[in-house]
């Protein structure tokens, strides 16, 4: 169950990624085993005490401790529901003290850092909560801060923005799959990148959602949800700094002891009549959801509610019900306030990123049925290669075609056809098929490319002809450099 | 000369593939350099993980969670570990509390790795380079073989990879289309020829 949960919430996030289009978002955090829901901090100030020292001025004009700071608030300014609060102080770090804290040293817990590492987080959590964090920085290796390319000395505000990231929750972007490179300041790597960039803030604001105030906190201001092609929409938001207003109903229905307190509302007119389901599968916290019928908040009829699918496993939330075509329902999208369990704990209710996924089955609707699947193709490099489907069922009929299980942008007809193909375009394709009955998935066609055939060989006299591209004065030089190296070792 | 020019074509190119690879957290070894200064490299099962409570060495009366992680090592590739090998980690969960270190591996029983070992109970993490120095083996459902893959699931084509920050994907997009992933066996072989190479250097 562990795993299954995990993949869920990997799932969500490859899915996040794939919904951005061209550039995919690659941003992802440290994760609750249990749940499948990021460890992060509860929505109030972050306390970090800064002990890096303020004695030396380095060639930004700052010192450890202020390029440190700085670092913090490159954070506070993209994210809503947490800040980190910097105090500067002069001492050593300590770990299970229930304190946050940055400092040098040259051993994390009597250990070693081992060669090559500039600086570790330890993160300690309970649950999704994460309770405390200290950064460590490794003192044996020489600092300095500057912005650009890097030096021989390390620039700490850069390396202190990545281990921010890591104290907030993030880990460093899965680019493995699908494959793909992200500019981002937590890539694993240190590089001319000496400031957050979009993946690394929208993934923060997944966690604790931008500044402000969501636009649908309100009743009367609700998102309106439509569903352009087939049955089914995903829309995302935040609850972060969202409030409750007077009047409104708790939303957990079946949990007194659930106050919530953070909702966010969505409203959503069936366009037929048929079976829904709403869920919040791919949030980034433990969330309620209810969807109710009516025109005022006093005035709301209950359809569901709902806090976890799966009791403190699965804690998205999910509800059904039959819809009547023409009828606008309202969706409220609260968190879990844990305070009827611990009425010590003041955090609140849980908030953060939200995916709510809607769709439906029209009643009488035809599903989509594929009668012809597309077939393989082998071109060679460079030609061309087109797939097509023919499918039945209800119009209307929407498609995405997908490479590898990917979705390949515009790629929303019945045909696909690729020009100037390369090798990288070879693969599997397949088309899903949609409609407000359901979707079916074609088979695997097969993309196979060849190599172009050689090039017939050069005449053997007269004319030069146009070579190839100029070695680059790097590779000409490192020729040169072994060239002489060989000429030496041969004379002694 | 004639026999030698591709080779160092070959080395040049593949060095001109490969970034500036230097983590944020970890400045990620070339290939020789973790074969040469791991104590250890072994192909093993993780048998058990244990994590617990421990005092804090460097804050008298404060405590941490560390991880002992036993192995059944099916093929040592380079040193000789001790037997029973058994990984000392900082981090882990107790309960319900977590000690996560962020750029560390997760190890989970009945898993396959293998492992370039370094300072074992004296380094935070007990591996060259950290995660570096991790490489899960997985059967292929396509092809039955198994493979090696970094620690970010990506599957290792070229030893040289190992270089590169577990975020790059350059190698990937110049990579000959035809190349398979290294089998545990293709690994292996190749960090015996570093290793022997490493030891005939030394010798010079």
């Amino acid at each position: 169950m562990k795993s299954s949960s995990n993949l869920l919430r990997r799932t969500g996030l490859a899915c996040l990624g794939l919904g951005a289009a061209v550039t995919a978002l690659a941003f992802t955090f440290t994760f609750n085993d249990d749940t499948g829901l990021p460890i992060k901090w509860p929505a109030k100030p972050i306390p970090l005490i800064i002990m890096l020292g303020d004695a030396t001025t380095l060639t930004d004009g700052s010192t450890y401790n202020s390029s440190a700071r700085t670092a913090a608030n490159a954070w506070n300014a993209v994210i809503g529901s947490a800040q980190i609060q910097t105090t500067l102080v002069t001492g050593s770090a300590t770990d299970d003290n229930d304190r946050n804290e940055m400092a040098f040293s040259t051993t994390v817990f009597g250990r070693s850092f081992g060669g090559g590492t500039l600086a570790v987080t330890t993160g300690f959590s309970i649950g999704n909560e994460r309770t405390e964090a200290d950064i460590i920085v490794n003192s044996n290796r020489s600092w300095d801060s500057y912005r650009g390319p890097l030096r021989d000395a390390m620039d700490l505000q850069r390396v202190a923005i990545h281990e921010m990231g890591h104290l907030l929750g993030l880990d460093h972007p899965n680019q493995a799959n699908p494959a793909q490179s992200v500019n981002a300041i937590m890539n694993s790597t240190v590089s001319s990148v000496d400031a957050l960039t979009d993946d690394d803030i929208a993934g923060a604001q997944s966690l604790y959602g931008p500044p402000g105030v969501p636009p649908n906190n309100a009743f009367a201001d609700a998102t309106v949800i439509t569903i352009v092609t087939g049955n089914s929409v995903t829309v995302r938001g935040y609850n972060t700094n969202a409030t409750k207003e007077t009047g409104e109903p708790r939303h957990d229905a079946d949990n007194a002891a659930n106050p919530g307190g953070r909702s966010v509302w969505w409203r959503w007119t069936a366009p037929a009549t048929g079976a829904v389901t709403i869920d919040t599968r791919g949030s980034y916290f433990d969330s309620t959801l209810a969807v109710y019928t009516g025109t005022t908040l006093t005035g709301l009829t209950a359809l569901g509610s709902d806090d976890d699918i799966q009791d403190g496993v699965i804690q998205a939330s999910l509800v059904t019900f039959d819809a009547t075509s023409g009828t606008t329902y309202r969706i409220a999208v609260d968190g879990y306030d844990p305070i009827g369990q611990d009425p010590t704990d003041s955090n609140g209710a849980d908030n953060g990123g939200i995916t709510l996924n809607v769709s439906y089955n029209a009643a009488g609707a035809a599903a989509p049925i594929i009668s012809t699947q597309p077939a393989s193709v082998t071109v060679t490099s460079g030609g061309n290669a087109s797939f097509s489907v023919v499918a039945t069922g209800t119009n209307p009929l929407s498609y995405q075609w997908l490479f590898n299980s990917n979705p390949i942008s515009g790629a929303t007809n019945a045909s696909l056809n690729l020009t100037s193909v390369t090798s990288a375009q070879a693969g599997t394709y397949t088309v899903t098929v949609t409609n407000a009955a359901g979707s079916a998935t074609s088979t695997g066609a097969i993309l196979t490319v060849n190599a172009p055939a050689p090039p017939p060989p050069p005449p053997s006299s007269g004319g030069g002809g146009g070579g190839g591209g100029a070695p680059s004065l790097w590779f000409c030089t490192a020729l040169a450099a072994l060239g002489l190296g060989r000429l030496r070792q041969a004379r002694r | 000369m004639k026999r030698c020019l591709p080779r160092w074509l070959a080395a040049l190119t593949l060095l001109a593939l490969l970034p500036v690879a230097r983590a944020t957290t970890v400045i990620a070894p070339d290939f020789d350099t973790m074969v040469g200064t791991s104590d250890y490299i072994v192909r093993a099962v993780v048998r058990s993980v244990h994590s617990e409570w421990r005092p804090n060495p460097d804050q008298p009366g404060h405590r941490y969670i560390g991880t002992l992680v036993e192995l059944d090592v099916k093929e040592i590739i380079k040193g000789t570990p001790p037997s029973p090998l058994v990984l000392d980690l900082v981090g882990g969960r107790v309960d319900d509390r977590e000690l996560t270190i962020d750029g560390a591996p997760k190890f989970v029983a009945g898993e396959e790795s293998i492992l370039f070992v370094k300072g074992n109970g004296r380094q935070i993490v007990p591996l060259v380079g950290m995660h570096h120095g991790y490489y899960p083996v997985k059967r292929d459902k396509r092809t039955g073989q198994d493979q090696v893959l970094r620690s970010n699931g990506k599957p290792l084509y070229n030893e040289r990879e190992t270089a590169l920050p577990d975020s790059a994907a350059s190698v990937t997009a110049t990579r000959d289309p035809q190349a398979r992933p290294l089998t545990a066996t293709d690994f292996a072989t190749r960090i015996r020829k570093s290793s022997k190479f490493s030891a005939r250097e030394i010798l010079e």
